[in-house]
Order: C-alpha cells, then sequence, then structure tokens
C-alpha cells in the first residue's frame, strides 16, 4: 500500500472511527479525535511492517475498539480504591512470580510455531475474534485459518506431552 | 448450557478445540473449567497445562489460577 492509497483510505474511514470512539465516551474518557488519530498510526504502522492487510477498515475499527477498550481498563485501574478488602485470594507474591515464569515458558513454547500460527492465535485467544473475524481481517480463506491455529494448538499439546 | 463437569462433553469440546473448532463461548466455559478446577483426571492433564500455558498470563480473559496450579505447570515445563 502506497502513502498516497493508505491517505485514501484514513480519509474514507476516519468517521467510522470517530463514531467508535464516540460510542465508547459514556464508559471511555476517550478523546474521539486522538482515538481516531492513535488508530490511524497504529494501522500504518502495520501497513509499513508489510502486514497483509486485506480489510484496512475493518483492522482499523478492531485497532480503535482495542484503543478504547485499553483506556477504559486503565481507567478502572485507577478508579479501584486500595483497601485491604480488594485483594482477592491466591494472588500473592509467589503466584504472581510463578505467573511470570509461565509467561517466560510460553514465550519459549510460542517461539517454535510460525509467525502466521502465533498471529492467528493472538487473535483467537487473545482478542477472541472468531475464524470469520479474522478471516475478514487478513483476508485469508476461514479453513485455512482453521488448520492453521489447530496445527499449532497440537503442536503445543505435543510439546507438552513430550516434556513430561 | 454446556455441562462442562459431564467428561463426555468435555472430551467432545476438546477435541473440537484442538480443531480450532469450538466458539469463543465454549472456550471459555473450557478454560474456565481447566483453570479453576482442582481435580483434573491424569487423561486430561496435558490439555489442562495447554489451557494453563495459554491463557493464565493475564490476557484478556484474565484468567488468575491458584498457586499450586502455576506450581504444577511451571515445574512439568522446567525447558531443558
Amino acid at each position: 500500500m502506497t502513502t498516497e492509497e493508505y491517505e485514501l483510505i484514513a480519509q474514507k474511514i476516519r468517521p467510522k472511527l470517530l463514531a467508535v470512539g464516540r460510542n465508547f465516551a459514556p464508559v471511555a474518557p476517550t478523546d474521539a479525535e486522538d482515538m481516531a488519530q492513535e488508530a490511524l498510526i497504529r494501522l500504518w504502522e502495520m501497513v509499513r511492517q508489510d502486514y497483509p492487510v486485506r480489510d484496512a477498515e475493518a483492522l482499523a475499527v478492531r485497532i480503535a475498539k482495542n484503543i478504547c477498550i485499553s483506556r477504559y481498563r486503565k481507567t478502572q485501574q485507577k478508579e479501584q480504591p486500595l483497601t485491604h478488602d480488594n485483594y482477592s485470594g491466591g494472588t500473592d507474591a509467589t503466584t504472581l512470580t510463578n505467573a511470570e515464569d509461565i509467561r517466560k515458558i510460553k514465550h519459549l513454547a510460542y517461539g517454535t510455531l510460525t509467525r502466521t500460527q502465533r498471529e492467528y492465535l493472538h487473535l483467537r485467544n487473545d482478542e477472541e475474534m472468531t475464524l470469520d473475524e479474522i478471516a475478514q481481517m487478513t483476508g485469508k480463506p476461514k479453513t485455512s485459518i482453521k488448520s492453521t491455529i489447530s496445527a499449532a494448538r497440537r503442536q503445543l499439546l505435543n510439546m507438552i506431552k513430550t516434556e513430561l | 448450557m454446556i455441562n462442562i463437569s459431564d467428561k463426555d462433553v468435555r472430551k467432545e469440546l476438546v477435541s473440537r478445540y484442538l480443531d480450532a473448532g469450538t466458539t469463543p463461548d465454549e472456550e471459555r466455559v473450557l478454560v474456565d473449567h481447566y483453570l479453576n478446577n482442582d481435580n483434573v483426571d491424569s487423561d486430561e492433564l496435558p490439555f489442562a497445562r495447554l489451557i494453563r500455558m495459554e491463557y493464565a498470563d493475564g490476557n484478556k480473559k484474565t484468567y488468575i489460577m491458584n498457586r499450586d496450579k502455576a506450581m504444577d505447570t511451571v515445574s512439568f515445563m522446567a525447558i531443558n
């Protein structure tokens, strides 16, 4: 995608991004203009990194929603008063340390997957996107995405079994 | 309503999960079960560990596992 093509697309989708920001305004302190700008910058960064963007509009809207959700969560964290009643059970320092270890193990295990497998797993597991949404975003066939995710999950499971 | 306490239901879900054929809602139920159930059958343990590795790191699902399960996952996966 060239700079000119990107600018044309950006102009076209900007109103939709502003609408996303306004929709989230009641729950998240989001300035629609700032959010739209940030979403477009992130889209441009993905384009520059040769991310396979097939549907720029769908991708930009997804980015915009993620930004709004991220800001909403930050607001929740700030507003939560710090009292002894707020500490939930089972999340002491040891547990958090173990969680960090698991994160490192996950990083190592995911290192054996292909970039596409990691991307699709991220979209599926972390972003909770359906196969149809991933297909729409990436422009790849749904069957191909399904088989890629399946292969990745089975590969990780086999790795776990052989480590035992 | 998914009866996740039924082992046959779990087996069917696990099979579809590995085929990437489960919906996000079904996966949520499955993940919740394996992260928060202390009594996992031995034949389900590898899958439980897969789920714990995939989801217990503070991502969007924000699952938190208890210390024993975290220790179990860490100790078995001590990478050589």
